[in-house]
C-alpha cells in the first residue's frame, strides 16, 4: 500500500488535481478505502464548489466519494441533502457558501455524497481545527487549484497531485507541466523571522526592507503593479504578495536592472499563476520566489486517460514523470487493480 | 418606528447600536426590529429589566456567570424561519430538526445558569419535553440524526444495509426503503414537535432580549448612562452628552462639555452664534429620546424625560447638503410635516435647526415668528434654534453663553477655540443674540481691513 504509511503522520492532507478529469477523485477514494478501516478518525471536506454528480464540462461520468462509516465530514446544505448516506448532525457553520451553511457531520452508514467546503483558506484552516476538536486524527481536503477557488489546498499539511491525460495528451508536455507544478511545490520557505511577520497578512502587496520591516505599498494586488511603481523597488528588492501573482509581474520584475536581487514572496504555490517559460527566464536571471506555507508532497498519481478517451501508456508515463521528481509516481487505476 | 427606521434618522443612534456587544445575530434583528416604546408601563417594564440585568451584570460575583451566558448566547441561531415552518404543518428535515434540539440545549443551560444567578429578568421556557422528542438516547448531546432508537424496521433495515454493502457493495434498493421509513419518522417527529411551536418562538425571541439586556447593561457601565425617569410633562436634561461626539474629542484629548436642558409641552427658542453648539445639542437631544423610547438608559447624568408620539427634526446634515438637494424646499416640506403631525394631536418632540436659515432675513425671521406662535398655540413640544436677532415671541428663549473671551490665553486658531466657548444654556429675555462673529474673527486673525468696516456696517444699522 504505497504512500498511506505514510499519511498518518500528518493530520491534514489535500488532493489537488491539476486538471478536471485528472483522478483526483479516484485517489481520493483509494485513499479513503484504505483509511476505512483504521481505528483513527478520518474527516473530509472540500474546497470550492465541486463534485457535481456529472462533469458539468465534459459530461463524463465523475464517482462521487464514498465516505465509510465513522468518518467525519463537512459539505453545504444542498449536497447534505442529497446524501446517499445516514449521517449525525453535530454542527452547523453560520459562514453560508454559495450552496449554503456547511453541515459537519459523523457518518452512520457508508456511503456516497458529494463534497463542498469552505469558500476561503482562513475558514479551511477553522473547519481543520474544529475536525480536530471532533476527534479526527487526519483531515482529507478535496483540493482544487482555480484562480475561482478562494481557500488554498497549500493550507494542509501534506499534498497528493493528481495529474494525467486531461493536462495534456502528449507524454513530454504532460510530464513538462506536472514538473513545473512540482518546482513551485518545492519552492523554498521564507525564513522564519520574516513569516511570523507576513502570516497574518491577507491582501495587499508589500516591501520588506534589509531590517525585515515590512512597509505596505499602498498596492491592492499584484494585478495594478506597473511602470510607475518602479521606484518601490529602487531601495527595496524584497516583495510580498498577499494574492495571486501572474506572469505580468514576473516579467515587469525581469527587466529591472535590480533582477538579481529580486525575492517575491507569495502565501503558497497555489498563488503562482505563471507559465514555466516566465518562471524559467525570471530565475535564469536571478530572481526568485519563496513561500510562505509549503505543504509536504507524498506522491503524484497519475490518470493515463483523457475525458474524450484517449489513453496514454500508463508505464511510460510514470517512468517519464519519475525521471523528473523525487517523490513516487502511481496510475491509481492500476493500484486499485493489483490491490483487489 | 421600528429602530431600524430610527438609526437612519440619527446617527449617533446607528453608533450607539453598534457599540453593542451583542453575542448572536438573533438579538441585533430582533433589537432592529423593535419598536419605539409609547405606553408608560411597558416603557417601565422595560427600565427596569435593564435594571435588574444591570445590578447582576454590575456585580463583580457575577462576572464568570454573565461570560458563560455569553459564551452560550453566541451559540444561540436565528432559527425564526425553521419555527414558522413547523408551526404552518411541514415536516422538518434533518438540519430542521438539528436546529431546534440545538436550540433547545443550549436555552437549557442558559436557564441553568440564569437559576444560578437568581436573574428573572427574562423567562425561558422549559423545552426539555421538546429535547425528549429528539434526544431518545437521552445523551444531552447537541447532535441529531434519525436514531436507531425511533424504530425497530429503521434499526433491522440499516442493519441489512450494512450487511449488503460489505458483501457486495451495494445497497441501494434498502437504502431507498430506510430512506422512506426516515421520512415517516420526520413527519412524525414534526407533529409530535408542533404543539410546541409557541414555546419555541418565545424561547427564540427571550434569548434574543436576553442577548440585547445584557448588551445594554454593558453599555451603561462603557459609556456611563443613567436610568431615565418617565414623567408627564416636562423633560429635564442633567449633563446630557452626545457618546460618539464625546469620544471624537476624547480621542483628540479635549473636553466634553455637557449641558442642561428642560423641554415642556411647548416651544422654545435657543438663540446662540456660530460653533455654539446648538445643532449637536439637538441631535443629542433626539438621540436621547430615541434611547429612551427603545428602553435604553440616557447619556446624561440625570434624566426624567415625557413620551412621544413622534420625533421629528429638521437638521441640516453636511453629508445631506453635498448631495445637493435644494435645503429650502427640503426643510419646508419637513416643516409642514411638523405642522399636520401637530394639528392632528399626537404628543411630538420637534427640532428644528436654523429655521429658515437659508433664505432672506426678513422672511426668515418672519417664518421663525410664525412657527413659533403656532407651536405655541398647540402647546407643542419643540425646540426651534437660530442666529437671526429680532424674533418676535412669547416662548421661551434660551441662549448659549458663547464664546467667552476672557478665558482666551495665547493665540486662536481653529483648533482650540471650542476650547474658549462655553456651552452652556442660560435663560434669555432679549431678543438680540450675541455678536460675536466679528469677535470671534479678529482673534482668529482675520484682516482688519474687513472687520472695521464691518464693524461700520453694524454702527450705521
Amino acid at each position: 500500500m504505497p504512500f498511506i504509511n505514510k499519511i498518518w503522520k500528518y493530520s491534514s492532507l489535500s488532493i489537488v488535481g491539476l486538471e478536471k478529469n485528472t483522478g483526483k477523485t479516484e485517489c481520493l477514494n483509494y485513499i479513503l478505502n484504505r483509511v476505512k478501516n483504521s481505528e483513527k478518525v478520518v474527516a473530509l471536506t472540500s474546497i470550492g464548489i465541486d463534485g457535481e454528480g456529472i462533469d458539468q464540462v465534459t459530461h463524463t461520468h465523475k464517482p462521487e466519494i464514498e465516505v465509510f462509516e465513522g468518518m467525519l465530514f463537512a459539505t453545504s446544505e444542498k449536497h447534505y441533502k442529497g446524501k446517499l448516506l445516514t449521517a449525525e448532525i453535530l454542527d452547523i457553520t453560520r459562514k453560508r457558501t454559495s450552496l449554503g451553511r456547511l453541515i459537519i457531520a459523523r457518518a452512520s452508514s457508508s456511503g456516497k455524497v458529494l463534497l463542498s467546503g469552505p469558500a476561503d483558506t482562513a475558514w479551511l484552516r477553522s473547519l481543520i481545527a474544529e475536525f480536530r476538536r471532533l476527534g479526527a486524527n487526519l483531515t482529507l481536503v478535496d483540493g482544487a487549484l482555480s484562480r475561482l477557488s478562494l481557500a488554498s489546498p497549500a493550507t494542509t499539511d501534506a499534498m497528493v497531485l493528481a495529474t494525467g491525460a486531461a493536462l495534456s495528451a502528449n507524454i513530454p508536455e504532460l510530464v513538462r507541466r506536472t514538473t513545473f507544478i512540482y518546482t513551485l511545490i518545492n519552492l523554498p520557505q521564507v525564513e522564519d523571522c520574516i513569516k511570523s511577520k507576513i502570516n497574518s497578512i491577507d491582501k495587499g502587496v508589500w516591501a520588506i526592507d534589509n531590517n525585515n520591516e515590512l512597509h505596505d505599498l499602498n498596492i491592492s494586488s499584484a494585478f495594478s503593479i506597473n511602470t510607475e511603481n518602479v521606484s518601490l523597488l529602487s531601495y527595496r528588492t524584497r516583495l510580498f504578495i498577499a494574492g495571486a501573482v501572474s506572469d505580468k509581474l514576473i516579467n515587469f520584475l525581469r527587466i529591472q536592472k535590480q533582477i538579481k536581487d529580486i525575492e517575491v514572496i507569495v502565501k503558497d504555490f497555489s498563488k503562482l499563476f505563471i507559465s514555466p517559460e516566465a518562471y524559467n527566464m525570471f530565475t535564469r536571471k536571478g530572481g526568485r520566489i519563496k513561500v510562505l506555507q509549503q505543504p509536504e508532497l507524498l506522491a503524484i498519481c497519475i490518470n493515463p486517460v483523457a475525458p474524450n478517451g484517449q489513453q496514454l501508456n500508463s508505464q511510460e508515463l510514470i517512468e517519464a514523470l519519475q525521471a523528473n521528481v523525487s517523490v513516487p509516481v502511481y496510475d491509481v487505476r492500476q493500484l486499485e487493480q493489483s490491490y483487489n | 418606528m421600528r429602530l431600524r427606521n430610527a438609526i437612519d434618522k440619527c446617527r449617533s443612534l446607528g453608533y450607539m447600536i453598534n457599540e453593542l456587544d451583542l453575542q448572536s445575530g438573533l438579538g441585533r434583528r430582533v433589537l432592529l426590529d423593535s419598536e419605539l416604546i409609547a405606553q408608560p408601563e411597558e416603557l417601565q417594564k422595560a427600565l427596569d429589566e435593564i435594571e435588574q440585568i444591570y445590578n447582576a451584570y454590575d456585580n463583580i460575583k457575577n462576572a464568570e456567570l454573565f461570560d458563560n451566558i455569553k459564551i452560550k448566547l453566541a451559540q444561540v441561531r436565528d432559527i425564526k424561519s425553521t419555527i414558522a415552518n413547523l408551526s404552518q404543518n411541514a415536516t422538518l428535515d434533518d438540519i430542521e430538526l438539528f436546529e431546534i434540539k440545538h436550540l433547545c440545549l443550549t436555552a437549557d443551560s442558559i436557564i441553568n445558569l440564569l437559576n444560578e444567578g437568581k436573574i428573572e429578568a427574562v423567562k425561558l421556557p422549559d423545552l426539555n419535553d421538546a429535547i425528549a422528542i429528539l434526544d431518545p438516547d437521552n445523551t444531552r448531546i447537541p447532535h441529531f440524526y434519525i436514531y436507531d432508537a425511533y424504530s425497530e424496521e429503521l434499526t433491522g433495515l440499516r442493519k441489512k444495509i450494512k450487511a449488503a454493502k460489505e458483501k457486495d457493495g451495494q445497497a441501494d434498493e434498502l437504502y431507498l426503503q430506510s430512506v422512506e421509513v426516515e421520512d415517516s419518522i420526520r413527519t412524525g417527529l414534526s407533529d409530535k414537535l408542533r404543539p410546541y411551536s409557541n414555546d419555541l418562538a418565545t424561547l427564540l425571541n427571550n434569548l434574543a432580549k436576553l442577548d440585547i439586556l445584557i448588551a445594554k447593561a454593558s453599555q451603561i457601565s462603557s459609556e456611563k448612562l443613567v436610568k431615565p425617569i418617565i414623567t408627564k410633562d416636562k423633560t429635564s436634561y442633567r449633563g446630557l452628552f452626545n457618546p460618539p461626539i464625546k469620544k471624537n474629542l476624547e480621542n483628540e484629548e479635549k473636553h466634553y462639555q455637557p449641558v442642561d436642558i428642560d423641554i415642556k409641552h411647548s416651544p422654545c427658542l435657543i438663540t446662540g452664534a456660530n460653533m455654539s453648539g446648538k445643532t449637536v445639542l439637538l441631535k443629542t437631544i433626539q438621540l436621547a429620546q430615541y434611547l429612551f423610547q427603545l428602553g435604553f438608559y440616557i447619556p446624561a447624568s440625570q434624566a426624567s424625560i415625557y413620551i412621544v408620539d413622534e420625533v421629528i427634526v429638521s437638521i441640516v446634515d453636511e453629508q445631506e447638503e453635498m448631495k445637493g438637494l435644494s435645503s429650502y424646499a427640503a426643510e419646508m416640506l419637513t416643516i409642514n410635516d411638523m405642522i399636520n403631525v401637530v394639528k392632528s394631536g399626537k404628543r411630538t418632540l420637534l427640532l428644528i435647526d436654523e429655521l429658515a436659515r437659508a433664505t432672506n432675513p426678513t422672511e426668515g425671521k418672519a417664518i421663525v415668528s410664525a412657527m413659533l406662535d403656532f407651536l405655541v398655540e398647540h402647546k407643542a413640544g419643540s425646540i426651534i434654534t437660530t442666529h437671526y436677532s429680532g424674533i418676535q415671541t412669547n416662548a421661551r428663549r434660551l441662549r448659549v453663553k458663547g464664546f467667552i473671551e476672557e478665558k482666551v490665553s495665547g493665540s486662536l486658531n481653529k483648533s482650540n477655540i471650542n476650547d474658549y466657548i462655553d456651552y452652556n444654556l442660560i435663560e434669555d429675555d432679549k431678543d438680540d443674540v450675541p455678536m460675536d462673529a466679528i469677535r470671534v474673527a479678529q482673534l482668529l486673525g482675520v484682516s482688519n481691513e474687513l472687520l472695521d468696516k464691518a464693524k461700520l456696517y453694524i454702527t450705521r444699522e
